[in-house]
């Protein structure tokens, strides 16, 4: 009987099969599920060429001075303007019971950014002032735009 | 024996106070000394209690920490039947009807909703270990709100380019439009009227009611012409006075001066004809405002009369 090469030592069959792969003392493998790895997943803000803009943005407000400090350059800071008078009564999501509003813009060519329709609505401000519309019935779901 | 007429050093030296000169003067002592502010322990006085052991129960969170605003009633976590499964995103139509104080308000509203479901996504998932995706479900209609209230205030904002473009060619027909509207309404309805104008001279010209609010421009001087012509033609049909007026200037007002007498008067008979003859005057002094100076002089005018209703003001509030 010939002896097993010792060359061939991990090449029984079943290592054979699963020959890229490490196995954890579990049987599990090492390496995840796929032989190539998943490559599908979105890439992160540091993957990417050259080109690609590799950052979060919130840097680079101001600039170095030649000591060794940093200025801020305030008209570079971000702000976040909020409300001067918040309604605190309008909530993210409307009910499902209310059907949803559509408006219609029947007659206006290009619809909501029609100019007719802007001076339509123009006129109406200074016929009648600041009116309701009548859609602020609930029971109304189609609307002029 | 002193030499001044060495320099510095040497002078320094001879002036320096050393033992052999006379020492300064101690401080008179102060009536009302502050006692120290810091106590220190040098006396040993300070007692050995019991240590405090580390506990949850030993951290008071305030109520009104800004890191509350990350939970939703103070809970560390709703459960999936106390979210808002049923409801839906508002439509581009129901935005299309706020304000743009109403819609920056809702804009903040949902993203504080998608910071507190987001975290409490991110601990099911990774604290708990869990599929389920019932508060991604509801972020993502909330972000559904969110791009449609861009979405219409982008449409707001091209609407209303578009519309100013075509303003010119049709500015005219428009101002015509309310003219004769304006000047067929029976003087009963003086008051309606008169807030029509008031709305028009806003919108289209940009001249707001309130006199300290506006800045004078070319908008603001053809505004106010236009307005004051308008006005003596609604009064000519009642006055004698008005209809001169207008018969003698062609049928509009061309003077930034006149204009703005005419311009500030009130809206009554009374008042117009008082108008009319400070106008009559001021033709008879051969004043008039040239074109160049225009803005200028309606502009200190405006000043003039804003510091005039300022002093009323304060003088009636006192």
């Amino acid at each position: 009987m010939r002896p097993t090469l010792a060359s061939l030592f991990h090449e029984s069959p079943v290592s054979l099969l699963t020959r890229p792969w490490k196995k954890n003392r579990d049987g599990t493998l090492f390496y995840g599920v796929s032989k190539s790895g998943n490559r599908r997943t979105a890439l992160t803000t540091k993957q990417g060429n050259k080109t690609l803009y590799k950052g979060t943005r919130s840097s680079g407000i101001g600039k170095h001075t030649r000591y060794g400090g940093y200025t801020i350059h305030w008209g570079k800071v971000r702000t976040f303007v909020t409300p001067r008078n918040f309604n605190s009564e309008l909530k993210p999501l409307v009910t499902h019971n209310v059907p949803e509003l559509r408006h219609n813009f029947q007659g206006f060519q290009k619809g909501a950014l029609d100019a007719q329709l802007y001076f339509k609505k123009l006129q109406d401000y200074v016929k009648n002032g600041k009116v309701q519309s009548e859609a602020s019935d609930v029971k109304c779901y189609v609307e002029r735009g | 024996m002193l030499s001044f007429k060495r320099g510095l050093h040497s002078t320094l030296v001879v002036c320096a106070r050393t033992k052999y000169t006379k020492p300064k003067p101690k401080p008179r002592s102060r009536p009302n000394v502050r006692p120290p502010t810091q106590a220190t322990h040098h006396s040993n006085n300070l007692n050995i209690t019991a240590p405090i052991p580390p506990a949850v129960a030993n951290i008071v969170t305030p109520e009104d920490h800004p890191l509350w605003q990350f939970f939703a009633e103070k809970k560390y976590m709703r459960k999936f039947d106390e979210l808002d499964n049923d409801s839906r995103a508002w439509s581009i139509a129901e935005l299309r009807r706020k304000s743009f104080d109403d819609l920056h308000s809702l804009w903040y509203t949902c993203l504080r909703e998608r910071n507190i479901l987001a975290r409490e996504n991110h601990l099911l998932k990774n604290d708990m270990g869990s599929n389920q995706d019932s508060y991604e479900a509801v972020a993502e209609k909330i972000r559904t709100t969110m791009w449609r209230i861009r979405h219409v205030l982008s449409e707001r904002d091209w609407a209303f380019k578009r519309a100013s473009q075509e303003f010119d060619s049709q500015k005219a027909q428009f101002l015509q439009e309310f003219e004769t509207d304006f000047l067929e309404a029976p003087a009963a309805e003086d008051e309606e009227s008169f807030e029509k104008l008031a709305r028009l001279q806003q919108s289209v010209f940009g001249i707001s009611e309130f006199i300290d609010e506006n800045t004078v421009d070319r908008a603001f001087v053809d505004g106010m012409k236009y307005v004051a012509t308008l006005k003596l033609k609604r009064f000519a049909s009642r006055q004698d006075e008005a209809r001169d007026l207008l018969e003698q200037s062609d049928h509009s007002i061309k003077d930034a001066g006149e204009a703005f007498v005419i311009f500030t008067a009130e809206n009554t008979e009374a008042a117009a004809k008082e108008a009319c003859d400070v106008v009559k005057e001021l033709r008879a002094k051969n004043s008039s405002v040239s074109r160049y100076e225009e803005l200028e002089t309606v502009s200190n005018y405006v000043k003039q009369l804003a510091a005039a209703q300022m002093e009323k003001t304060i003088s009636t509030g006192v």
